[in-house]
C-alpha cells in the first residue's frame, strides 16, 4: 500500500476499488465506524524527540472507549521512570515497599503463591516467576501513577490490564487486540525511561 | 450565544499516511510525531483537508449526528487533534 497524502486522498475517489473508495469517502464510513462503538480517534503517538526512544503517552486505545470524555485534552504528563529508578528514589506517599505485590495487585491462582508473596519491593528485581518482568514493570508503572508521572496512565487502568491477564492471560486495549505478558511489557518500557 | 468554531488542516501538514484496515498511521509535519488514528480520525482529517468546517458541518458531512454522543466523541476528537497540532480553529 502507498503512503498517500491529503492531496492525494483529495484527488483520489472517482474510479478506485470499491473498497479504496469506502475508505477515502467520509460519508457514512465514520457514522458506521462510530455505530460500531470502535471509533476512538488518536490511538497513540510516537513521539519524535531527539535522543529518546519511541515514547508511548497515551493509554492502550481501549481504555478510552470508558467515556468519552476522556477524549477531552487535559495537560499531560509522560515522564515514568524505570524499575531501577524505583529501587533507589523515594516512593510516593501511601504506598510501602514492605507492602505485598498483592495488595496492589490482587493476586489469584497460581499467582498467590509467587506474585501474592513477594514485596513491591523485591518485585522491583527479577525474580524466577515473573516471566518477562511483568510483574516489575507493572509495579514500577503503579509508582509512576501515583507520582502523577503518568497522567495517560491511572492505577485503575493498571489494575485492569492486570487483572485481565491474570484472569485470561492477555489484556485487550481495543477488541481486535490482544496483548499477552510481553506485549504489555513493550507497552509499559514506551511509558518510561 | 458563541460563535460555532471553524476547524481546518493546520498549514503545513501534509496528511501523509499509510493505512491497513480500519488504522493508520500519519506523519506530523510540524511536531515531527507519528500518529496511530483510527478510520474516523483519518476522515474527519480529510474531511477538514478538502475545506474549512464547524462541527456540525463536519457531522454532517461525515453523517454523524452533531448531537448526543456522536457529538461528543467528534467534539473530543477535534479538541484531541488540535492538542496534536494536526488541526486549529480559523
Amino acid at each position: 500500500m502507498a503512503i498517500e497524502d491529503g492531496q492525494g486522498a483529495r484527488e483520489a475517489g472517482q474510479g478506485q476499488p470499491a473498497q479504496a473508495r469506502d475508505r477515502l469517502d467520509p460519508a457514512g464510513a465514520a457514522r458506521r465506524r462510530f455505530a460500531k462503538g470502535g471509533a476512538t480517534g488518536v490511538l497513540l503517538t510516537l513521539a519524535s524527540q531527539p535522543g529518546m526512544a519511541a515514547d508511548i503517552c497515551a493509554s492502550p486505545s481501549g481504555s478510552l472507549s470508558g467515556g468519552l470524555q476522556s477524549r477531552r485534552p487535559r495537560a499531560q504528563s509522560c515522564d515514568g521512570r524505570s524499575p531501577g529508578y524505583w529501587k533507589s528514589h523515594t516512593w510516593p506517599a501511601g504506598i510501602s515497599r514492605d507492602a505485598l505485590f498483592s495488595k496492589v495487585y490482587p493476586c489469584v491462582g497460581r499467582n498467590r503463591d509467587t506474585y501474592g508473596k513477594v514485596t513491591c519491593l523485591a518485585i522491583l528485581s527479577h525474580q524466577e516467576f515473573d516471566k518477562g518482568n511483568l510483574g516489575m514493570h507493572m509495579m514500577a508503572g503503579y509508582l509512576n501513577a501515583a507520582d502523577g508521572r503518568t497522567s495517560f496512565l491511572t492505577a485503575q487502568l493498571l489494575q485492569k490490564i492486570w487483572s485481565d491477564w491474570q484472569e485470561k492471560g492477555y489484556y485487550s486495549p481495543n477488541p481486535n487486540v490482544h496483548w499477552n505478558a510481553a506485549d504489555i511489557v513493550i507497552y509499559l518500557s514506551g511509558t518510561m525511561d | 450565544m458563541t460563535e460555532p468554531i471553524l476547524w481546518r488542516v493546520r498549514p503545513g501538514q501534509q496528511l501523509r499516511h499509510w493505512g491497513w484496515d480500519e488504522q493508520c498511521v500519519l506523519y506530523n509535519d510540524l511536531s515531527g510525531d507519528t500518529h496511530l488514528l483510527d478510520e474516523a480520525a483519518l476522515l474527519v482529517l480529510l474531511t477538514l483537508a478538502r475545506e474549512p468546517a464547524t462541527d456540525a458541518a463536519l457531522a454532517q458531512a461525515l453523517d454523524l449526528e452533531d448531537q448526543g454522543e456522536a457529538g461528543a466523541w467528534l467534539a473530543g476528537l477535534l479538541d484531541s487533534l488540535k492538542a496534536q497540532h494536526l488541526v486549529e480553529p480559523c
